[in-house]
């Protein structure tokens, strides 16, 4: 008898290629009460979901930014073992502007540490979640922001998706990046996590042009 | 005058784990043809995200095949070097336009038959191969080490790559040929890259090809070890590490 193959080959043991994902989540004033309780649940079972696919669990790496009058981060980057689902309160105005920056740089310096380190990774993925509009804005600064988003799209450095909640100003938010924004339907932020966490398994999928293939959100979003 | 050379060749392919959960089969292929004197091999790994990958990766394999192996034969399984280089570039050239063909038949875009190329041609004398995208070709170096043949094409992220139908696809084709009679060569498709590749060096994982060429010599019966390379290709310690297609070939001169 001899020893099956598979008892007898060595495999290479590299670092499993990485995909970021940061979600950049509007804590304004506006979203007290059942939207900032309905997005920490979400946020909770994002975890969850992730953590139900071994593939996906080892290779996202969630990311959070919160923001206001000015952006916060809340959680770096970390595998879904790691992640310690934050507990967020609302309160303050609406600057956008930054948030976009302070997203852009961190997906960046991410970038810069796997090449550090040679780690392969998928493309990043932003996920701005928003309430309101560019309320206390700079408009000049806000139309630098928005210019910045669509250059990172042009330039393929990032997939940048936006999500408007009930209230959201969604002729300002779809005019971000070149999607178009989606609108939550309701508060129901579990089923667009779960659809969210789905749609991080499949990136691994290799692709022909530089579309990310998703999946039709009809299940938690008004089209 | 010596008997010319003859190869032994086996190959086996998995659906990945997420194409499985999608309901969808694999889109990985593989043939190769051992005459006297020579052996051809073809390895295609069709986009994941492209609705016919598969048929596209199956097309280009056939015709990339079909087409080395009789232009070969043309040559009496002894070409020259620059001759050797040319029947690469047309066999993936003809794989293309088939692949063109089909497109323009059913009115799809040529993009949704998108799928990578290897393609190994050895002689007596040479070894030939050719690559558009990721995956790999790796042979033995003759002092019991392995070296990449042919360097896989990625882009800035893991899952980008140049394919068969890109617009500067066959442009961007490495082809190499060199006077080279390595004992052993392993094909692969990038589902299995990251198990057989250091990514920090680039370099073939030694060990890997050292054990599982060292388990070929010792197989007698064919078709019981393709079984095994593809129960291998299952096996939970490869599916823990990609949910994508596999494909392996390996050849050994004797």
């Amino acid at each position: 008898m001899t020893m099956p193959l598979d008892d007898l080959v060595e495999f290479a043991d590299n670092p499993e290629p990485r995909c970021a994902c940061l979600l950049l989540l509007d804590v304004s004033g506006s979203m007290t009460g059942q939207p900032i309780q309905q997005l920490n649940d979400g946020l909770a079972y994002f975890k969850q979901c992730i953590e139900s696919d071994t593939l996906a669990s080892l290779r996202t790496e969630i990311g959070v930014v919160s923001f206001s009058n000015s952006p916060t981060k809340v959680h770096d980057f970390s595998t879904v073992d790691a992640f310690t689902p934050p507990t967020l309160v609302a309160s303050g105005g609406t600057v956008i502007s930054s948030a976009l920056d302070a997203a852009l740089d961190m997906v960046e310096e991410r970038k810069a540490t796997y090449r550090a380190n040679g780690i392969t990774y998928y493309r990043p993925w932003v996920w701005l979640i928003c309430d309101g509009r560019p309320e206390h804005d700079d408009f000049n600064e806000w139309e630098r922001a928005k210019a910045r988003v669509k250059q990172a799209e042009n330039d393929n450095q990032v997939a940048f998706f936006v999500v408007g909640v009930e209230g959201a100003d969604m002729t300002e938010l779809n005019s971000i990046g070149n999607r178009e924004a989606l609108k939550l339907r309701g508060l129901d932020f579990n089923s667009m996590f779960q659809w969210l966490s789905s749609s991080m398994s499949s990136v691994s999928q290799s692709q022909p042009s530089d579309a990310v293939p998703l999946s039709n959100p009809s299940g938690w979003a008004q089209v | 005058m010596s008997a010319p050379p003859r190869w032994t060749a086996y190959s086996a392919s998995a659906p990945g784990t997420s194409h499985l959960r999608r309901g969808a089969g694999g889109q990985d292929q593989v043939c190769y043809r051992e005459e006297p004197g020579f052996l051809v091999a073809v390895v295609a790994d069709g986009a994941g995200s492209a609705a016919n990958s598969a048929l596209g990766a199956l097309a280009a394999t056939r015709q990339a095949l079909t087409v080395a192996t009789w232009e070969m034969l043309q040559a009496r399984g002894r070409p020259g070097r620059e001759e050797l280089g040319g029947i690469l570039r047309r066999a993936a050239a003809s794989a293309r336009q088939s692949l063109e063909r089909m497109a323009g038949e059913s009115s799809e875009r040529l993009n949704s038959y998108a799928c990578t190329l290897l393609l190994t041609v050895q002689t007596a004398e040479l070894l030939g191969g050719a690559q558009i995208g990721d995956g790999g070709i790796v042979v033995s170096d003759g002092q019991g080490g392995f070296d990449c043949f042919t360097a896989p094409q990625k882009g800035e992220y893991a899952n980008q790559t140049i394919f068969l139908t890109s617009a500067r696809g066959l442009e961007q084709m490495e082809v190499r040929v060199e006077e080279a009679q390595p004992e052993k060569l392993a094909m692969f498709t990038d589902g299995i890259q990251n198990l057989v590749i250091e990514s920090a060096t680039q370099r073939p994982f030694q060990p890997f090809f050292t054990s599982i060429f060292g388990w070929l010599e010792n197989q007698t019966d064919r078709n019981q070890a393709e079984t095994d390379l593809a129960n291998l290709l299952r096996s939970p310690r490869v599916t823990a590490k990609t949910d994508d297609d596999t494909t392996l070939l390996l050849a050994m001169r004797r």
